[in-house]
Formats: structure tokens, sequence, C-alpha cells
């Protein structure tokens, strides 16, 4: 943690609001990300982002700097996720693939793109964060966090089994099993877009005809 | 090292935080076994096409509305804790002292202790003195004003009546007040005191406690 980080806690820590917008300011995109991988929905991921960073603020007083403040804060943000998932279970989990939001987001990206100087790489780019939300969301819910916090957000097996109040043995074979099922997840949208590319190619010929 | 245990180190091997002797067992192993080598290569793959997720922008309000929220909570703590609560706290202090030395400080006292019943029924009851003062007044006037033996029997029975009866029909109507005023040896104002002071005090705790658990809530 630098210097500046450090004086920023404190300052926090004495009910500074100043200080903290400008530590919010420098972690949100990370914490809004990371919640937004973790539930697939960009309301849910703001409402989240909300909550992690209010409860952060409150318990800064018990921040005693053993860890970073953003390994702290994410840690928060990540349980945040998971508990309002526990909450939620009960509740049926309807995850569409064309997700309203995304679709809204798509339109708004091509609104714009005529002031982009390649909008075919946007939309492409788009896709592709597309793809990956949407292989994320297939992995259940455990699996998805420790996923995220390790390739994405680059946590430490240590603090994953901080984190998750787990041993790190457990970790270990969590990350293992997770891994797995995202490379076959990975393998199978490799197969799946090799036919729907075959498919495109042959509509597009019949189309050009 | 086989296969079994060439999976169990992957993920740590993939994330470069092996002890150098098993990465150079599990390299050896990787370079006999095709198989393990090429999970090794898709779960890298995997991972790198994950990574290029990228960082999204939070709507602006959010940063916003978190300030908000804090700011608003700041001022609560500012407003509610010194205000209500203390005034709460010194409000329950004080009936509490009250009742202390409405209570406990009458019996430090030995004379108030040891004063006579008829004190005591000075102290407990203002109706029974001024009624009886009433009657000994007229009782007086009528003594001044006729002399007459009849008056005068009158007057005997009066006075017989003035010895006792006035006391017990006194204390007939006053019956609730007297009785506990002088079984107790307790003044009225004290069982008053009591009576609403100590309800009033619980309910000053109560609600000290539940504002107390709000603030800290916050």
């Amino acid at each position: 943690m630098s210097d500046q980080e450090k004086l920023l806690v404190s300052h926090c820590q004495k009910g500074d609001l100043e200080a903290y917008d400008l530590l919010m300011q420098r972690y949100e995109k990370k914490v809004y990300t990371l919640c937004y991988r973790m539930t697939g929905n960009k309301e849910d991921a703001a409402d989240l982002t909300q909550e992690s960073f209010l409860k952060a603020f409150r318990a800064l007083p018990s921040f005693q700097g053993q860890s970073s403040f953003s390994t702290w804060l994410f840690r928060i943000a990540t349980n945040t996720c998971l508990d309002e998932r526990r909450k939620r279970q009960r509740k049926p989990q309807i995850f569409s693939l064309d997700n309203p939001l995304s679709t809204a987001d798509g339109e708004i990206q091509l609104e714009f793109a005529g002031n982009e100087p390649d909008p075919l790489q946007i939309t492409l780019e788009h896709e592709l964060q597309k793809e990956i939300q949407e292989l994320l969301q297939k992995l259940p819910p455990k699996q998805r966090a420790i996923i995220v916090m390790r390739d994405l957000q680059g946590f430490s097996y240590e603090e994953m089994a901080e984190t998750f109040q787990v041993s790190l043995g457990t970790i270990k074979s969590r990350l293992s099993r997770a891994r797995s099922r995202l490379r076959d997840l990975y393998r199978q949208r490799e197969e799946q877009k090799g036919q729907s590319l075959h498919l495109k190619e042959k509509r597009g010929a019949e189309y050009e005809l | 090292m086989n296969c079994e245990q060439s999976r169990q180190y992957m993920c740590e091997y993939i994330d470069g935080i092996l002890t150098t002797e098993r990465q150079k067992a599990f390299e050896a192993h990787l370079a006999q076994c095709a198989r393990c080598q090429r999970e090794v290569d898709e779960l890298k793959a995997a991972i790198a096409w994950l990574q290029q997720a990228k960082e999204l922008q939070p709507p602006a309000e959010v940063r916003q509305n978190v300030l908000r929220i804090l700011q608003g909570e700041a001022e609560t703590k500012k407003v509610v804790r010194p205000k209500r609560v203390f005034l709460q706290a010194t409000a329950a202090a004080a009936i509490f002292l009250l009742l202390v030395f409405g209570n406990v400080l009458p019996l430090l006292g030995p004379e108030r202790n040891l004063a006579s019943p008829q004190e005591m029924v000075l102290m407990g009851s203002e109706d029974v003195l001024v009624a009886e003062s009433a009657n000994n007044l007229q009782r007086v006037a009528g003594n001044e004003e006729v002399s007459s033996p009849e008056r005068n029997q009158a007057e005997e029975n009066a006075a017989v009546q003035d010895a006792f009866p006035p006391q017990i029909t006194a204390a007939k109507a006053n019956e609730a007040t007297e009785d506990t005023a002088y079984r107790f040896k307790q003044p009225v104002w004290r069982i008053w005191l009591n009576v609403i002071g100590i309800p009033v005090l619980v309910v000053l705790l109560w609600r000290l406690k539940i504002e107390r658990k709000r603030c800290r809530e916050k």
C-alpha cells in the first residue's frame, strides 16, 4: 500500500468523505467490474458496488492495514456479491442470452459508432465482452467467484482462502475444479463457434447469390 | 511425477507459484505426457481468453449516492447522538436520582423513621388533616356559642366522636391512600413518585436503548 493511499485511508477513518471520494475514484472501476462479472447485470452491479463502498466505509475504523486497502475492499465486494446471491437463491434465476441490458448497450454503442475509427472492430470487441460474460455466467456462483478473483482480479491463494474462510487446500481444489469447468466451457464455445462460422459462411453465400 | 499428481499441481504451475523443485518435476512430466501438456495449453488458452475481459465504467451516480448516504449518516450521527440520546439519558438519570432520594434518604434519617403515627397521618393524608381540623373548628365554634345541657350532651357525643370516629370515617373515605400510607409509613408523594417515576424511568431507559442501537446501526 503506497504512502499516499495510507494517508487517504487514515483520513477516511476519521470520517473524511473527500478522501473517501478519492479512494472510490481509484477503485470504482475495479469494484464495479468485479460485481458485474459476478452478477452479469449492470443494474445489480451498480447496486452492489454502492453497497460495497458503503460497507467498506462503515468498516474502515476496524481496518488495521494487515492487507492492502484494495485487497480488503475487493474482499468486501466479493462477499457482498455472494451474500446477495445467497439472499436471492430462493427466487428463481433467469439468465437470458439476449440480456435486455446488453442489447440496450449494444444499441448505444452502435449509435456512437459513426464517430469511431473502426465500427467493425468495436462491434467485434463488444461481442467478445458479451461472450466472456455469458461464459462466466454458466459457471456455478462459487466457481465464478473464484475464477473472477484469481484470473481477473489477481488475488493470491491466501487472500482467497481468507475471503471464503476456508483452508488453502480447499481453495486449491476449488480453483482446480473451477478452471477445468472453465476450460470445458471454453472448448464448447470454440466448437460452437466453428459450427456457427460454418453456417454463417453458407448463409452468406446464399445471400450473395 | 505421474498424471494424477500433475493435475493436482496444474493450477499452481499455471500461476507460477510452485517451488523450483516441483516445477522441474512438473515440466519433466509434461515433456513426457502429451495429454497433460495439452491440458495445460487449453487451460492457459481459456484463461488468456477470459482475461481479455475489460474493465467497465460504473455509472457516475454510484459514487454520488455513496457520498450522499454517508453524508446523511454523518449528519444524523452528529444531531441524533448528542441531542436526543443525551437528553433522554439526562431525563432517565434525573428520575433515577429522584427515586433514590425519595426512597433511600428518609430511611437514613432516624427522626423521620421514628415519627409518630399522628405525624405520619399528617404527612400521609392532607385530606384527613383538613377534615379533622374542620371538625375541630366546628366543635370549638359550637362550644363557645351554645352552652345548654342538650348542646353539652351533643357536644359530649361529638367529643366522643371527635376522639375516634372522625379518623375512622376519614380513614374509610380515604381508605386506599391512608391505609397504604400508614401501613408502609410512606407519605403519598413518595408513592406517587414510585407509581409514576418507575414506569417513566423504565420507558425512558428502554427508548434510550433503542435510540443507541439505531445510532450504532447507522
